[in-house]
């Protein structure tokens, strides 16, 4: 994919200028025509087919509606995207601020610190949390030998559990956009709050968090999206008592080879993750817009 | 209690062991309006920052109103800072930004509407106040910076180059504005900055700094008339240095040997046979009539006019008087009868009070 990226430039002084900026493009085009615009194709298409048959239907959509445990797990993968968000934003914020001022000399550890975790691989990592957090994992197996409580603690096979390890996971992806948000904000904005009298918590408060909101929100739309469409993570650690619309498209496809139903599911998925970007990146081009305008709201 | 309002007590700070500001002692006293001068990478930035907080002086005490501020940090100071890039508030209304102050000391909303009208009908933004920064102008956001950090009355306004991204024109109107704006507030305002002329323009005294120490010291005409030293002589104004060879104290003047020439030129000031340097202003020359004959006790050279720049209001001439040596001379416009032409024969008169004798 990369060569062929690469060749296209090297083409270009003969190639006429008006159409040189489309010919850089191609190449790509190509392959998401390819790989993407005919998947997706193929998928909507077979929403709307019968299994059986393989004649037009709307079966599918009207299944995913009424049969109560499809919208339920469409409304459990959003409550645990929406938690994943939140944590890794909440999380994240700290110590990206941290990557974004420090002139320390540990700043280059923390930041390889924070981005480690993606070297090790998505099951790897949850393996691991599954090590702690099972039954008889590490922290029920040391709370129960110090008689804190007699049987174990429910910490996997549920929502807890996938949350905690989706936002291992996607950590760091919200890190980065923090980080890059916050180091755009001029440190000297920060001072002259300073010399007018803010504490550091009021400096956080009136300067950094509101300017920091496009990371937020692009923080909060990364991980949204990236929890809304994990597998491993919640296949691992929520198993068959906690299912998301991932692992539900993937039984669907596997035990009951039922394309079909699976489509439908994954165009939910799809819409939701849609919708959600959409609100976002609307909420903050109205934000940025306001504050370009001449005339400002209340003075 | 002194009537000092910034004491800078042998004061040194060093970033990672190399000394930027070495034992600086500075006092200003209150209602005065100084100005740091010096190039970049002297020190005066830090200095500044060591006022505000920024920074810790690795010894020495910085005192405001007589009071250690060694371990009080920035924002219990009561200081007020202007930075050269603004750094106005871009998500607050210019109201918001000149209010910040207040708000964070917990003034009452009422209050802080006349504070915030006040401070920007003294920068003569009134009306502005529900505008975003992003929709002025270079000029009109240095003057909300500066509304922004009168507006909760500190005890004294530092100003970080604070014109330095304005186009000339905007610039030499806030000198006057600036100046205006400390009487009337009758506030301290500690001036930083590279640039001599906005120096001179405003200041009641003006430290030159060099290499992390002060050069020297005084009212703007002072330092001008009677720099003490070659660096001061050079930064400060356009002059001609020369290199003395050898002094001789007379009774009356005092003689100097200029190196490499036969040149000999007297001076009004006192000096010792250590003297190795001496500055003449380039407008203190004048050109002599070949019929005026010398009467007074005038230095009196002969030279070459080997270049003519013309600067608008002044005509600018380089004049060779010996082998290897020539002078700036600047000449007024208006006088044009006066200019010579390239390669004619000039006499150059210098009064000896206008030769200046540098300590280095």
């Amino acid at each position: 994919m990369s060569t062929i990226a690469l060749a296209a430039p090297a083409a270009m002084p003969s190639a006429p200028a008006r159409t040189s900026g489309y010919m850089v493009l191609a190449p790509s085009c190509l392959v998401l025509t390819i790989f993407f615009a005919m998947p997706m194709g193929t998928m909507i298409g077979m929403s709307f087919m019968d299994a059986q048959t393989l004649s037009p239907t709307l079966l599918n959509y009207q299944r995913f509606f009424s049969d109560g445990l499809s919208l339920a797990g469409l409304y459990r993968t959003a409550v645990m995207s929406i938690l994943v968000a939140v944590c890794v934003t909440v999380l994240g914020y700290p110590v990206a601020y941290y990557l974004a001022r420090s002139r320390s000399r540990w700043r280059a550890l923390v930041f390889a610190l924070a981005l480690a975790p993606e070297l090790a691989g998505v099951v790897l990592r949850t393996y691991g949390w599954l090590i702690i957090l099972e039954d008889r994992g590490f922290i029920n197996d040391m709370l129960m030998h110090l008689g804190v409580i007699a049987s174990p603690l429910p910490l996997s096979k549920n929502l807890f559990a996938v949350v905690v390890g989706l936002t291992h996971v996607v950590l760091p992806f919200g890190i980065l956009s923090l980080t890059t948000s916050i180091q755009g904000i001029d440190p000297n904005l920060e001072r002259a709050a300073q010399m007018l009298g803010a504490s550091r918590l009021s400096v956080i408060r009136h300067i950094i968090l509101p300017l920091s909101v496009p990371g937020i929100v692009s923080s909060l739309l990364i991980a949204f999206t990236m929890a809304a469409s994990a597998y491993a993570t919640p296949a691992l650690l929520g198993g068959a008592r906690f299912k998301v619309l991932a692992t539900m498209i993937y039984e669907q496809v596997l035990f009951y080879i039922d394309w079909g139903f699976a489509a439908v599911m994954a165009i939910a998925l799809l819409i939701m993750m849609l919708a959600i970007s959409f609100l976002g990146i609307r909420y903050e081009t109205r934000r940025s817009a306001r504050r370009s305008n001449r005339e400002g709201g209340a003075s | 209690m002194n009537s000092f309002d910034i004491e800078l007590v042998s004061v040194s700070k060093s970033f990672a062991g190399i000394p930027v500001v070495q034992d600086l002692n500075l006092q200003i006293p209150r209602g005065e309006f100084v100005s740091i001068l010096g190039p970049s990478g002297c020190g005066k930035t830090t200095t500044l920052n060591m006022i505000a907080g920024f920074n810790t002086p690795s010894a020495g005490d910085v005192r405001v109103r007589g009071k250690s501020q060694n371990r009080i940090p920035p924002e219990r100071r009561n200081l007020g800072l202007v930075f050269q890039n603004y750094a106005l508030f871009p998500h607050m209304t210019v109201a918001e930004n000149v209010g910040f102050g207040l708000r964070m000391r917990g003034t009452p909303k009422a209050e802080i509407g006349e504070a915030v009208d006040a401070a920007l009908r003294s920068v003569r933004l009134d009306g502005f106040g529900s505008r975003y920064p992003k929709a002025l102008s270079g000029g009109q956001q240095q003057r909300v910076a500066l509304a922004r950090a009168i507006a909760p009355r500190p005890s004294v306004l530092l100003l970080d180059e604070p014109l330095s991204n304005l186009d000339l024109k905007l610039r030499e109107a806030m000198r006057v504005e600036l100046k205006e704006i400390q009487e009337q507030l009758d506030m301290t305002f500690v001036y930083v900055t590279h640039d001599q002329e906005e120096a001179m323009a405003m200041s009641d005294r003006i430290v030159v700094m060099w290499q992390g120490a002060i050069a020297q010291q005084g009212e703007p005409g002072s330092i001008y008339r009677n720099p003490a030293t070659r660096f001061v002589a050079d930064f400060v104004g356009r002059s001609n240095i020369l290199s003395v060879r050898r002094s001789i104290p007379g009774s009356e003047y005092f003689e100097l040997c200029i190196d490499g020439t036969q040149i000999v030129l007297r001076s009004d000031c006192a000096g010792n046979s250590a003297v190795q340097s001496c500055c003449i202003r380039p407008e203190s020359i004048s050109l002599l009539n070949v019929s005026d004959a010398g009467t007074g006790p005038q230095n009196r050279l002969d030279g070459v006019v080997r270049r003519i720049v013309n600067l608008g209001a002044h005509v600018e001439l380089l004049v060779e008087v010996a082998n290897g040596l020539s002078l700036t001379v600047l000449v007024p416009s208006s006088r044009s009868s006066l200019v010579p032409e390239l390669a004619s024969t000039v006499t150059l008169g210098i009064d000896p009070q206008d030769v200046q004798v540098l300590s280095d």
